[in-house]
C-alpha cells in the first residue's frame, strides 16, 4: 500500500517527518518497504519573485529580469512572452538539472550574463505546455525550494499490509491508526452531494438473488458527465500511489478507493439490458469478457453483477468490457457493494486474477462504507466532470451488518501482556481505534465495521498492546512454569554419533530431502518412495528412501572440485511412502557414510592409500563398539558383487556396508573407489546403552598371550573361525585378533594362513602355562574338526 | 713439588679441552699413566712429607682435583649438546595430521540453539516433515479459505498430506500428547514452493519455542526471545517487536535483532542503514489453536516463536547465498 506524506496530512494531523511517520507506523504494525522523494527531482529549483523586466538591447523576443531568489538577485535572460515583473515564478539555479534533462549552467546570452532560468511547464515535467513560464501563487516565499513551497516534494512511502488488515489499504485507514497513536482528530472528506434530476428508482432496477453473497447492494446515477482525461493533480496523485490513469470516471473511483479503501465500479446504464442489475451465481457456460480483453469462463460458484440477460462484471473483482466507461458515456450508475470475502476470494484465486478490489473484498471491505465512498465519487465526479446526481442511493441491504460486540476483562489484558493499564487507558485506547466501549465489569467493546478482523478479546488485548507500544512492556528473564527437561535418549545419541564420526575424520554434509526420481531407481527403491504432486522441479520430485545417492552426489560435487579424498556422514531423515491412500510416509532416521579417495590428511610421510572396504568398516566399529556387530556377504543392488556386506546388531537387521557398484559409480561421474554405509538410526539407538552400562571389576591375574597360525580353506569367514577358538575355551579367551594373513606361493592354492593372537586370562587365580597351552590346543582341533585347519 | 701440582692442573684442564670426542675424554679421565694419575700419586705422598709443607700442597692438590672435575663435567655436556644438535629436528615440518571432521554449519547452530534453549528449560521435540492438512494449517487457526494461506506456496504429495512449511506443526503434535504446562523446542527441516535464488530455497530448516502455562505473558516470549538474540548474536544485542500478523498467536509480533554492523554504517549490507534486522515472527499462542488441541484458553496462555536457521547463519557469518547450505562444497563446510 502506497501513500504519500502531504496526501496523508488531509486526513490527520502529525507532526512527524517522514522517517519518523513511517517509524511510528512500523511500531504499530505496517511493515516499511520502501521509500521514494518525489521532491528530488526538483533540486536547485526555488521560488523567485521578478523585480523588474526590461528588453534584450541585442534581441527583440528576450527579456533580461532582475530576479529575487532569497540568496539574493539575479540577472536572468527569459524568452517566455508572459514574463512580467510582480509574478512569482520557479528559478532554476545555475548546476540543477531539470526533470526533462536540461541542465542549467551560467551564461552569456547575447552579450547578457544570465544567471537561472525561469521554468516553463514542460520543462518541470509537469504538462506539455511551452507557451510560457509557469506563473506561480504570491504567496510562496522566495527562495523556498520549489518542490517544498507547491508540494510536488512529496514522499512516497510504501506499506506492506497484512492480510487481517483490510482498513489499511487506504489513506483513511492510515490516517485513522496515526489517529490513534496520537489522539489527534481525523478529518473525513467531504461527502455532500447536490442531488437534482429524475429518481433513480425511475431508471434502474437493483435485485440480489444470493443475499450472502452479497450482503449490500448500492448504486447512483450521475446523468450527463463528460468522459475525458483526468485533471493533473488527480493523475499525478494515482501515479504516486502506484494507479493508472485511465479517464477521469474510473480515476475518480479508483482514487476513492485509495482514499476510503472502498473498491466502485461504474456502469454505462444504456448498456445494461433492461436497465436492471442482477447479484447473483454465474449460470453454467456463461463466459464474460473483462476490462482488460481476457475471456472468463464462469462457473456456477462464482458471483456476477448481470443486467437482464448476461453477466456485466465479476462481482467485486473486475469490471466486464461490454459496459465499461467510453468517451461518448454519459450516464453512469456506480456500484458500491459488500461481498462475502470467500466467494470473491474463490472466483479470484480460480481466473487467477488480482486486482485492488478483490484484494480488499476477500480480505473483509467496511459493510458501513458504501454510501459514503458513492457519494465522494459523485461528489468528485460532479465537480470535475459536470453532470448532476440523481436522487438518493438505490440501497438494497437484505443483510444488515451488525457490530460485534466483545467483552474484554482488564485483569485478562494486563495479565497477558504484563502491562498495568488501568480501565480508562485501555477504553482510550480502543476509543482511538474506533471502538465504542462500554465502562463495565468486563468492558463491552462494540467494534468499528471496518475492523473485520476483531472478532475475540484476544483480538482486542493485541490491538491495545500494539498502539500502548511492545516496545514499551520489560521483557521477564525469571524462573517459571517447568524446568526439568526430560533426557531425550535420541537426540543425546544423534549429538554422541555425529562427535565421534566427526572426530574419526568424516565431515558432516546435510543435503536435499526432495531428490531426483532417477535416484532411487538407480538403487531400486524408487517404487517405495513418497512423491509430490507439485514438485521444485520435473525431475526432483521424490522424498529420499536413502541417503545413498545424496551423498554420492556431494562426492561427485567434491572430486570436481579437485578434492583429494571424500570422508563424509549424513544423519537424516528417510521416507518411505504408506501403502494406504492419506497415510504420512514413514520417516526414519538415517545414517550414512561415504568414504572414497585418499584416507589421510596430509601428503607428508602419511598413509597415501586409497579407503578401502576395511576403513569404513573399521570406521563403524569404532563408532558402534565392535561387541554385537555381525557383518555377513550380501548382495546389494548398490553394491559391486562380494565386496557388500549385510550388519546387524544383537541380532537386528542394522544396514548394509560395501563398495558402490560400477554403474553407480558411472551416473554419478565418480571415478574412483567409494565405499558407503548405511543404517538405521532408529535402529542403532535401541541398541546403544549410553547410561545402562554396568561397571565390571578389573582383572587381578596376569593373562597369558599365545600365537596361532593356522591354514584354512581361502573361502572360510574368518569370524567363524574366531567364533569356534572362543567356543573352545570360552572362560579363559579374553581376546582374539588377525595379525596377519596370507595368500601365496608358499601354501597350496586355494587356502590362506591366517595369524591370531590369543591372549587368555583366568579371572579366578593365575592362569597357568599348561592350561594356556591346553587351550590353544582346544582350539586347534576344534578348527581342524569344523574347518580342516592345519597349523602353519 | 707445590709448583708441579700447579702445571700438571692447568695442562690436564688443556688437554680435555681439545679433547674431541667421548673416548677421548674417558681416556684422560681414567688413564693410569696419564697426569691425572701423577696428581693422585702426589695426593697419596703428602701424609709422608714434613708437617708444615703439608696444608699447602693438599690445598694445591685439593683445588687442581677439583679444576679438572669441572673440566671435565662441562666438556661431556659440550660434547653431549654437540652430538644432539646434530641430530635436530626440523621443527617446521608439517605435522602428520590425522582426520578430523567438520560439522555443517546447520548442525552447528542447531546443537547451539539445543544449548541455549535446554539451559532456559526447554525441552526438544520432534515432528514430522511430512504432514496433514490439519497439522500444518487447520488447528494452527488457518482454514482452507483462509487469506493466510497464500502465505505459504506448499509442497503437496501424491495420495495427501504435504510437506510442512512450517515448524509450528510440532506446537500441536506436542500439544495434542501432552497436558500443560509445556516448554518446547523443535528444529527440523521446512518446505515452501519457492524459486531457488541466492536468498530463497525450498527447503530451509526452523526453529520453533513454545511456552504454554498459566499466567505466561508477554513479556516472558521477550525475555526469552532477548536471551536467545544476546546468547546467539552477542551481548550487546537488542531485540525490537513489531506488531505483525500471523493466524496462529495473537497478539503476534515480528522481532528485529540490531544489526552487527551497530548502526555504524548508513550503507549496511544487512540492514540498509536501519540498525535492525528482521529475524522471525512470534507471538501469544491464539486461544483458537488451544482450543483445537483441547486446552483451556481461560487457563492457560503462552507464547510460541519461530525463527530461520539459514537466515540467523547467513548473518552471523556473512553467507552471501542460501544455496551454499544444502549444496555441500567441503571447502565451505570446513570454514565453520
Ligand atoms: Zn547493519
Amino acid at each position: 500500500m502506497k501513500i504519500t506524506y502531504n496526501w496523508l496530512k488531509e486526513y490527520v494531523d502529525f507532526a512527524w517527518d517522514w522517517p519518523e511517520l513511517v517509524e511510528r507506523l512500523t511500531m504499530a504494525g505496517l511493515e516499511f518497504e520502501g521509500v521514494e522523494d518525489l521532491g528530488a527531482r526538483y533540486e536547485g529549483v526555488v521560488i523567485g519573485r521578478v523585480d523588474s523586466c526590461c528588453p534584450h538591447e541585442n534581441a527583440d523576443r528576450l527579456t533580461v529580469c532582475q530576479v529575487d531568489v532569497g540568496t539574493g538577485v539575479n540577472t536572468i535572460v527569459c524568452g517566455a512572452p508572459n514574463v512580467a515583473a510582480g509574478q512569482t515564478v520557479a528559478v532554476a539555479l545555475p548546476g540543477t538539472t531539470l526533470p526533462g534533462g536540461m541542465q542549467i549552467k551560467k551564461s552569456k546570452i547575447r552579450g547578457v550574463a544570465s544567471e537561472g532560468m525561469l521554468c516553463a511547464e514542460d520543462e518541470l515535467g509537469l504538462g506539455d505546455n511551452h507557451d510560457g513560464i509557469v506563473v506561480l501563487d504570491e504567496d510562496f516565499s522566495v527562495g523556498t525550494p520549489f518542490a517544498a513551497a507547491t508540494g510536488l516534494g512529496d514522499v512516497v512511502i510504501d506499506f506492506e499490509v497484512t492480510p487481517n488488515r483490510p482498513d489499511c489499504l487506504s489513506l483513511l485507514g492510515i490516517a485513522r491508526e496515526v489517529h490513534a497513536l496520537t489522539g489527534n482528530p481525523l478529518r473525513f472528506p467531504n461527502v455532500q452531494v447536490t442531488e437534482s434530476g429524475p429518481a433513480i428508482a425511475e431508471d434502474v432496477r437493483i435485485d440480489i438473488e444470493t443475499p450472502d453473497d452479497c450482503p449490500r447492494y448500492v448504486g447512483r446515477i450521475v446523468r450527463g458527465v463528460e468522459v475525458g482525461p483526468s485533471p493533473e493533480w488527480l493523475q499525478r496523485r494515482l501515479q504516486a500511489v502506484g494507479q493508472r490513469s485511465i479517464n477521469n470516471i474510473v480515476d475518480i473511483s479508483n482514487y476513492v478507493m485509495m482514499e476510503l479503501g472502498h473498491p466502485l465500479h461504474a456502469f454505462v446504464i444504456h448498456a445494461l439490458d433492461q436497465r436492471r442489475i442482477v447479484v447473483r451465481r454465474a449460470r453454467a457456460g456463461e463466459t464474460l469478457e473483462m476490462l482488460d480483453g481476457t475471456q472468463c469462463r464462469l462457473d456456477e460458484e462464482m458471483l456476477v453483477i448481470a443486467d437482464g440477460t448476461r453477466p456485466q462484471a465479476l462481482a467485486g473483482v473486475m469490471g466486464g468490457a461490454h459496459s465499461q466507461v467510453s468517451a461518448d458515456t454519459t450516464d453512469i450508475l456506480l456500484e458500491s457493494a459488500y461481498f462475502a470475502p470467500s466467494r470473491v476470494r474463490l472466483a479470484r484465486s480460480r481466473l487467477g486474477i488480482f486486482t485492488e478490489a478483490a484484494t480488499r473484498f476477500e480480505r473483509g471491505a467496511d459493510w458501513d462504507a458504501p454510501v459514503q465512498a458513492l457519494d465522494r465519487a459523485a461528489l468528485l465526479i460532479t465537480k470535475l466532470t459536470g453532470g448532476e446526481v440523481a436522487p438518493t442511493p438505490l440501497d438494497v441491504y437484505p443483510r444488515p451488518g451488525q457490530r460485534r460486540q466483545i467483552p474484554l476483562c482488564v485483569d485478562r489484558t494486563n495479565q497477558l501482556l504484563a502491562t498495568e493499564l488501568d480501565s480508562a487507558a485501555i477504553v482510550q485506547i480502543l476509543e482511538r481505534l474506533g471502538c465504542r466501549v462500554e465502562s463495565s465489569r468486563p468492558l463491552v467493546v462494540t467494534v468499528p465495521s471496518f475492523r473485520p478482523d476483531l472478532t475475540r478479546p484476544a483480538d482486542l488485548i493485541e490491538e491495545v498492546g500494539r498502539i500502548y507500544g511492545f516496545d514499551r512492556i520489560e521483557g521477564r528473564q525469571e524462573a517459571s512454569g517447568p524446568w526439568i527437561t526430560q533426557h531425550n535418549p535420541e537426540l543425546t545419541f544423534r549429538q554422541v554419533a555425529r562427535q565421534r564420526l566427526l572426530g574419526l575424520g568424516l565431515d558432516e554434509v546435510v543435503s536435499n530431502t526432495i531428490v531426483e526420481s532417477r535416484w532411487l531407481e538407480l538403487v531400486g527403491t524408487a517404487d517405495r518412495a513418497a512423491r509430490l504432486a507439485n514438485p521444485p522441479t520435473e525431475t526432483q520430485d521424490a522424498l529420499r528412501t536413502t541417503l545413498v545417492p545424496s551423498l554420492l552426489d556431494v562426492a561427485r560435487r567434491n572430486f570436481n572440485q579437485r578434492a583429494a579424498g571424500v570422508a563424509i556422514f549424513e544423519l537424516g531423515k528417510c521416507f518411505v511412502a504408506a501403502a494406504e491412500k492419506g497415510v504420512r510416509p514413514e520417516e526414519n532416521w538415517h545414517l550414512a557414510a561415504l568414504w572414497s579417495g585418499r584416507v589421510s590428511a596430509s601428503p607428508y610421510q602419511a598413509d597415501t592409500r586409497e579407503a578401502d572396504f576395511f576403513d569404513l568398516k573399521g570406521l563403524l566399529e569404532a563408532l558402534v563398539g565392535e561387541g554385537n556387530l555381525r557383518f555377513a556377504p550380501a548382495d546389494r543392488p548398490e553394491c559391486r558383487s562380494g565386496h557388500a556386506a549385510c550388519i546387524s546388531l544383537g541380532g537386528e537387521p542394522l544396514g548394509w556396508l560395501g563398495q558402490a557398484s560400477t554403474d553407480l559409480c558411472v551416473a554419478f561421474d565418480l571415478e574412483r573407489q567409494v565405499h558407503i554405509f548405511e543404517i538405521s538410526f532408529t535402529a542403532l539407538v535401541r541398541h546403544w546403552h549410553g547410561r545402562e552400562r554396568s561397571f565390571t571389576a578389573l582383572p587381578k591375574f596376569p593373562p597369558i598371550e599365545r600365537d596361532l597360525a593356522i591354514v584354512v580353506r581361502a573361502d572360510t569367514a574368518t569370524a567363524e573361525l574366531i567364533a569356534t577358538m572362543r567356543d573352545s575355551a570360552p572362560h579363559l579367551v579374553e581376546s582374539i585378533e588377525v595379525f596377519d594373513l596370507y595368500q601365496g606361493d608358499q601354501i597350496e592354492a586355494g587356502h590362506k594362513s591366517v595369524a591370531f593372537a590369543i591372549r587368555l586370562r583366568d579371572r579366578e587365580q593365575t592362569l597357568q602355562d599348561a592350561q594356556a597351552d591346553a587351550a590353544t590346543s582346544a582350539m586347534l582341533k576344534s578348527l581342524e574338526v569344523r574347518f580342516g585347519a592345519r597349523l602353519r | 713439588m707445590l709448583e708441579e701440582v700447579r702445571q700438571l692442573a692447568s695442562v690436564v684442564v688443556a688437554e680435555i679441552a681439545a679433547a674431541q670426542d667421548d673416548k677421548a675424554l674417558e681416556a684422560l679421565r681414567v688413564h693410569p699413566l696419564g697426569r691425572k694419575s701423577r696428581l693422585r700419586q702426589i695426593a697419596r705422598q703428602i701424609g709422608h712429607l714434613p708437617a708444615a709443607q703439608r696444608p699447602a700442597l693438599g690445598e694445591a692438590t685439593g683445588r687442581a682435583q677439583q679444576a679438572i672435575q669441572q673440566a671435565l663435567d662441562d666438556k661431556a655436556l659440550a660434547l653431549r649438546q654437540m652430538a644432539e644438535s646434530a641430530s635436530a629436528l626440523d621443527v617446521t615440518l608439517p605435522g602428520r595430521r590425522p582426520l578430523l571432521g567438520c560439522a555443517h554449519l546447520l548442525s552447528q547452530l542447531t546443537d547451539e540453539l539445543i544449548s541455549i534453549f535446554q539451559g532456559m528449560g526447554f525441552d526438544v521435540a520432534d515432528g514430522p516433515e511430512a504432514e496433514d492438512e490439519y497439522h500444518n494449517f487447520d488447528a494452527l487457526n488457518t482454514p482452507a479459505d483462509h487469506p493466510a494461506r497464500d502465505l505459504h506456496d506448499t509442497f503437496y504429495l501424491e495420495g495427501g498430506g504435504l510437506m510442512r512449511t512450517h515448524t509450528s506443526t510440532v506446537q500441536i503434535r506436542v500439544m495434542e500428547q501432552t497436558p500443560p504446562p509445556v516448554r518446547i523446542i523443535s528444529l527440523g527441516r521446512c518446505y515452501r514452493k519457492e524459486t531457488v535464488d541466492a536468498t530463497h530455497h525450498f527447503a530451509f530448516h526452523q526453529i520453533e519455542g513454545l511456552y504454554v502455562d498459566r499466567g505466561v505473558s508477554f513479556a516472558d516470549l521477550k525475555g526469552t526471545i532477548e536471551a536467545m538474540g544476546r546468547q546467539l548474536m552477542g551481548a550487546e544485542t537488542l531485540v525490537r517487536f513489531r506488531p505483525h500478523f500471523f493466524p496462529f498467536t495473537e497478539p503476534s509480533v515480528e522481532y528485529d535483532f540490531t544489526c552487527i554492523c551497530k548502526r555504524q554504517r548508513a550503507n549496511c549490507s544487512i540492514c540498509k542503514g536501519t540498525g535492525w534486522i528482521e529475524i522471525a515472527g512470534a507471538g501469544m499462542v491464539d486461544p483458537a489453536v488451544f482450543t483445537a488441541v483441547g486446552y483451556d484458553p481461560d487457563e492457560y496462555t503462552g507464547f510460541a516463536f519461530g525463527m530461520g536457521l539459514e537466515r540467523i547463519a547467513m548473518i552471523r557469518h556473512g553467507i552471501d547465498d542460501v544455496r551454499r547450505f544444502l549444496e555441500n562444497d567441503l571447502r565451505f563446510i570446513r570454514q565453520f
